[in-house]
C-alpha cells in the first residue's frame, strides 16, 4: 500500500531540472527578463554553465565577489549572442524536458519526466539534493524541546503526545532513507543502479560538508540496508574512487567503541550542524536507567538532572545552527516532503524493497565461468555413492561466505550461491511435507535434512511468497517432494562444460569439476576443494549452485561417457563427462526420468497444503 | 590448558522494540549495581571481561536503545553483530510479536540461514502482568529455531546467563563455521614414495 502510495505520487522535481526554473522565487524581477531570454537561448554547450550560474545565484555565498556573477553573466550572454542568436529552442536537453516560462508550468506535462530521473535528474546537483535536506531536517530539529528529550518517552506509547518533535525527526531519517533504497533499486541495469548509488554518495558528501549528519546517516545506513548492500553487481560498477568515499562516511558512523568516530567528529564540529540524535538518545535512556527518575535519594535526582543535562545542553547548542546561506526550493522540498509511508508499514515497505532487490540481483553464481579447473580429465576412480546423514544435512546448508565480509564490492559475493536458485528453494519442498506433517516420511532417514529445512522456511517467509523461482515453476508435485525430494538419487564426479550460453557458444570453455548429486529432480553442485581428486571429500561439503530439471532436454554425448543436459528457458546447453561410459549411461537415465518426471502435469494439492500464490 | 583457537572479542547486539527493558538488561550485565557516576558517553561504557566456560571473553555489546524508531539504521548495525539477543518483555505481546521480524532481519542482513541468537523474554518477574506465557515464547523460540530464556533484568535473574549463553551459541558456530584444519595424521599418511 505504501508503494503504491508513493509511486502514485505526483513527483515534479524535475522540473528543476531546468536550470531557468532554478530561478526561484528569490530572483529579483529586473533579472528575470534576462533570464528568460538566456533560458531559451540555452543549448548543449551552455547547459552546464548556466547550471552553475544559477547554482551560483542559489548560494550567494559560493560567490567570492559581486564580480565574479557578472563576469560570468558577462561570459554567458556572449557566447549566447554570438553562436546561438537564432536559436530558440534546445536540441540539447534532455527529450522529455520542455521549456518553460518558470511561472506557467504545469506539473502535469513533467510528472513523466519526473518518474524516470528522480535523484538523477539532470540540473539537480548533489549539493541542491544536499542543501534541501538540509533545510527540511534543520526546520524539525529545530523545533525538539529539551522537555520531549528528558522524558525518555519519544520509543513509548504516548511519543505523539510527548514527544512530537522526535518522533517528526526520527519519522524524516526514515523517509530519507526509505527514498534512497527506493530511488536505487528502481534502477533496472547494474549500470544505472551504480550511477544512483555514485549520486547518492556524492549526496553523503555534500551532507557531509553542511555538517549534516541527521541526513547523512540515513543516506548511509539506506547504502547499507540488506535490500541495496547486497546488490555485488551494482556495487562493482561504482567507482573506486566513491566506493572509498562512501567507506569513509560509512566508518563515520561505525558503532565501534560506543560510536567513538562520530562523538568524536561532533565534538570537533563549528556550527551549523545538525546531529545525528540516535546516539543522544541512547545515552539520554541510560542516564534515565542509571539514574531513575523516583529515586529516594536526593543525591541520585541530581546527578541525573547533571548528566541529563549535559546532554541536552550539547542538542541546544547545536539547535541554534542556521542555514542561511541555503536557499530553499520549494520543488525539490516538495518532492521530498510527498516521499512518504504509514510509518506503521514499515516493516512490509522494507520486506517489499528487499523482494525487488533479489529480483533485480538474485542469488547467483557469477563466477561460474571463471572458475576453471586445469586437470586432465582421465583420473581416479569415482567413489561409491556413499553419503553419511552427517553429510547429507551438510546438503541443506548453504552457507553464504563472503557477504558478510564488510565490503560490497567484493566480486565473488555470491560464488557460493545457487545459481538460479533462491535461497530459500529447498526449503519449499520440504515445507510441504511440514504441513502435512502427519506424513510417515518425515521419520526417514533424513530428517536432519527436514528439520534443518524446516527451521529455516519459518524464517524468512516472505520470500516463499515472493520469489520468481517458487514451488510452482519446480513443478516438485507434492508427492515427489515427500518421497523423493529428500533423497539422493544418485551422486558422483563429473565434470561439466559449457555448450552455449544464453543461446551462445563462448569463446573459451574449459572442463570443470563438480560432486554433482541429483536430488528429486534438482541438480546439487559441488565447487572441488582442490586440483585433483573425485572423492566426495575432495569436493566441499556445501553446494554452490542447484540447478531445477524442469523442462530441460537430456541426451547422450557424441562419446560414450558424455550426456547432455539443455535447459530451454535459460537456452544453455551443459555437456557433462562422467568416469566410465556406465556412469554417464545411469546417469543419462536417472536424469531422464527425473526430468519426465517433472513434465508431468502436476497431481492436485492436498487441501491441507499452503498455496504460495 | 589447552585454549581453543576461536576469537576472544564477541560482538554482542541487543535487539528488541522500545521499552522492553534492553538498556536495564544492558546496564545490569555491565555494571552489577547501579552506580552513580556511571557515563553512557565513555567508550568502554559497553564493553566487559568476563570469563565462560573457563575461558576469558571480552564482550562488546551494543544496544541501541532510543534508537528503535530510526528503524531505517538497524540494519547496518546489525551486520556488524556476531551474536543477537533477542529482547522482548513478557508484560508485552507486541514486543513479542516483534521477534519474528527482527529475527528475519538479521537473517536478512547476514545473508544465512542460521545466525548464533539467544531469545530473551525480560520482566519475567511481573508475574500478574504476564501476557505472553512460557509455552508461547518457548514454541515461537521452536519455530524460530533459537534457544530461549527468561530474565529479570530488575530482579537480577539470569541475566548473565543469558549473555554467557549467547557467547557460547557464538562459539559453536564460530567453530562449525571454521572447522579446525584436519590434523595432520591424515596428510602425513600420504607421503611421498620413491620408486
Amino acid at each position: 500500500m505504501a508503494k503504491m502510495r508513493y509511486a502514485d505520487m505526483p513527483r515534479d522535481v524535475s522540473i528543476d531540472n531546468f536550470p531557468s526554473l532554478n530561478v526561484s522565487e528569490k530572483v529579483k524581477s529586473k533579472a528575470f527578463d534576462d533570464d528568460d531570454k538566456l533560458e531559451h537561448l540555452v543549448s548543449n554547450t551552455e547547459y552546464r554553465k548556466l547550471t552553475t550560474y544559477n547554482s551560483l545565484k542559489k548560494h550567494p555565498s559560493n560567490l567570492s565577489t559581486p564580480s565574479c556573477e557578472q563576469r560570468h553573466r558577462r561570459r554567458l550572454s556572449e557566447t549566447l549572442t554570438c553562436g546561438l542568436a537564432r536559436q530558440c529552442k534546445t536540441h540539447s536537453l534532455p527529450c522529455n524536458m520542455t521549456l518553460k516560462h518558470p511561472y506557467s508550468v504545469s506539473p502535469v506535462d513533467e510528472k513523466d519526466v519526473d518518474k524516470a530521473k528522480g535523484v538523477l535528474s539532470p540540473g539537480i546537483l548533489p549539493e541542491d539534493w544536499a542543501a534541501q535536506l538540509t533545510l527540511l531536517d534543520l526546520s524539525i530539529f529545530s523545533q525538539i524541546s529539551p522537555e520531549e528529550l528528558s522524558s525518555c518517552s519519544w520509543n513509548k506509547k504516548q511519543k505523539l503526545e510527548v514527544a512530537p518533535n522526535v518522533v517528526a525527526f526520527t519519522r524524516q531519517f526514515n523517509h530519507v532513507s526509505f527514498w534512497v533504497v527506493q530511488e536505487i533499486l528502481k534502477g533496472t541495469t547494474p549500470k544505472l543502479r551504480a550511477d544512483l548509488i555514485t549520486q547518492f554518495i556524492k549526496i553523503s558528501k555534500k551532507l557531509y560538508d553542511l555538517n549534516n549528519f541527521h541526513s547523512l546517516f540515513a543516506v548511509i545506513s539506506s547504502l547499507q540496508s540488506a535490500s541495496v548492500y547486497r546488490l555485488s553487481k551494482s556495487w562493482n560498477n561504482v567507482s573506486k574512487k566513491d566506493r572509498q568515499s562512501f567507506d569513509k562516511l560509512a566508518n563515520v558512523f561505525s558503532e565501534c567503541n560506543n560510536w567513538r568516530n562520530l562523538r568524536d567528529h561532533l565534538e570537533t564540529l563549528r556550527l551549523p550542524c545538525i546531529p545525528y540524535l540516535g546516539v543522544f538518545l541512547t545515552d539520554l535512556v541510560y542516564v534515565d536507567m542509571a539514574h531513575p527518575h523516583k529515586s529516594t535519594g536526593l543525591l541520585e535526582s541530581e546527578a541525573r538532572r547533571l548528566k541529563m543535562n549535559n546532554i541536552l545542553r550539547v542538542i541546544s547548542h547545536m539547535q541554534q545552527s542556521r542555514y542561511d546561506h541555503l536557499i530553499r526550493s520549494s520543488r525539490i522540498n516538495d518532492y521530498l516532503n510527498s516521499i512518504r509511508y504509514i510509518e506503521e508499514l514499515h516493516k512490509f515497505v522494507q520486506d517489499d524493497q528487499y523482494k525487488l532487490s533479489l529480483k533485480l540481483e538474485p542469488l547467483s553464481c557469477q563466477t561460474e565461468n571463471s572458475r576453471g579447473s586445469k586437470e586432465s580429465v582421465n583420473q581416479v576412480l569415482l567413489d561409491s555413492l556413499s553419503l553419511s546423514p552427517a553429510k547429507s544435512t551438510d546438503l541443506m546448508r548453504i552457507r553464504k561466505f563472503s557477504l558478510c565480509k564488510q565490503q560490497p564490492q567484493k566480486t565473488n559475493c555470491s560464488k557460493y550461491r545457487s545459481a538460479s536458485l533462491p535461497r530459500s528453494f529447498l526449503k519449499k519442498p520440504v515445507n510441504q511435507s511440514a504441513v502435512c506433517n502427519n506424513n510417515s516420511l518425515i521419520h526417514k532417514s533424513d530428517e536432519g535434512i527436514l528439520s534443518t529445512v524446516n527451521s529455516r522456511n519459518l524464517l524468512d517467509d516472505s520470500l516463499i511468497e515472493e520469489n520468481t523461482l517458487d514451488l510452482s515453476n519446480l513443478n516438485l508435485s507434492p508427492s515427489q517432494t515427500l518421497k523423493g525430494a529428500h533423497k539422493i538419487s544418485l551422486e558422483s564426479c563429473l565434470r561439466r562444460k559449457v555448450v552455449l550460453k544464453n543461446g551462445r557458444k563462448p569463446a573459451v570453455t574449459t572442463w570443470q569439476r563438480y560432486w554433482i548429486q541429483l536430488w528429486a529432480s534438482v541438480l546439487i553442485y559441488y565447487s572441488p576443494k582442490s586440483f585433483k581428486g573425485c572423492n566426495r571429500n575432495d569436493f566441499k561439503r556445501e553446494p554452490c549452485k542447484l540447478c531445477p530439471l524442469k523442462g530441460c532436454t537430456i541426451s547422450l554425448g557424441d562419446n560414450p561417457d558424455t550426456f547432455l543436459i539443455k535447459h530451454p528457458d535459460q537456452r544453455n546447453t551443459y555437456k557433462f563427462r562422467a568416469e566410465s561410459d556406465n556412469t554417464a549411461l545411469q546417469w543419462y537415465r536417472r536424469l531422464y526420468h527425473a526430468a519426465q518426471s517433472v513434465h508431468q502435469p502436476d497431481t492436485k494439492l492436498p487441501d491441507n497444503l499452503i498455496s504460495f500464490d | 590448558m589447552n585454549r581453543p583457537n576461536y576469537n576472544q572479542n564477541y560482538k554482542l547486539v541487543v535487539v528488541g522494540g522500545g521499552g522492553v527493558g534492553k538498556s536495564a538488561i544492558t546496564i545490569q550485565f555491565i555494571q552489577k549495581y547501579f552506580v552513580t557516576d556511571y557515563d553512557p558517553t565513555i567508550e568502554d561504557s559497553y564493553t566487559k571481561q568476563c570469563v565462560v566456560d573457563d575461558v576469558p571473553a571480552k564482550l562488546d555489546i551494543l544496544d541501541t536503545a532510543g534508537q528503535e524508531e530510526f528503524s531505517a539504521m538497524r540494519e547496518q548495525y546489525m551486520r556488524s553483530g556476531e551474536g543477537f539477543l533477542l529482547v522482548f518483555s513478557v508484560a508485552d505481546k507486541t514486543s513479542f510479536n516483534e521477534m519474528e521480524k527482527f529475527h528475519r532481519q538479521i537473517l536478512r542482513v547476514k545473508d544465512r540461514d542460521e545466525f548464533p541468537m539467544l531469545m530473551v523474554g525480560n520482566k519475567a518477574d511481573l508475574s500478574s502482568q504476564r501476557m505472553v506465557s512460557i509455552q508461547d515464547a518457548q514454541n515461537m523460540a521452536m519455530q524460530l529455531k533459537i534457544p530461549y530464556i527468561e530474565c529479570s533484568a530488575k530482579a537480577g535473574m539470569n541475566i548473565d546467563q543469558s549473555f554467557h549463553e549467547l557467547v557460547r551459541i557464538v562459539r559453536r558456530f564460530q567453530l562449525s563455521e571454521r572447522p579446525p584444519i584436519k590434523s595432520t595424521p591424515q596428510k602425513s599418511s600420504k607421503k611421498c614414495s620413491i620408486l
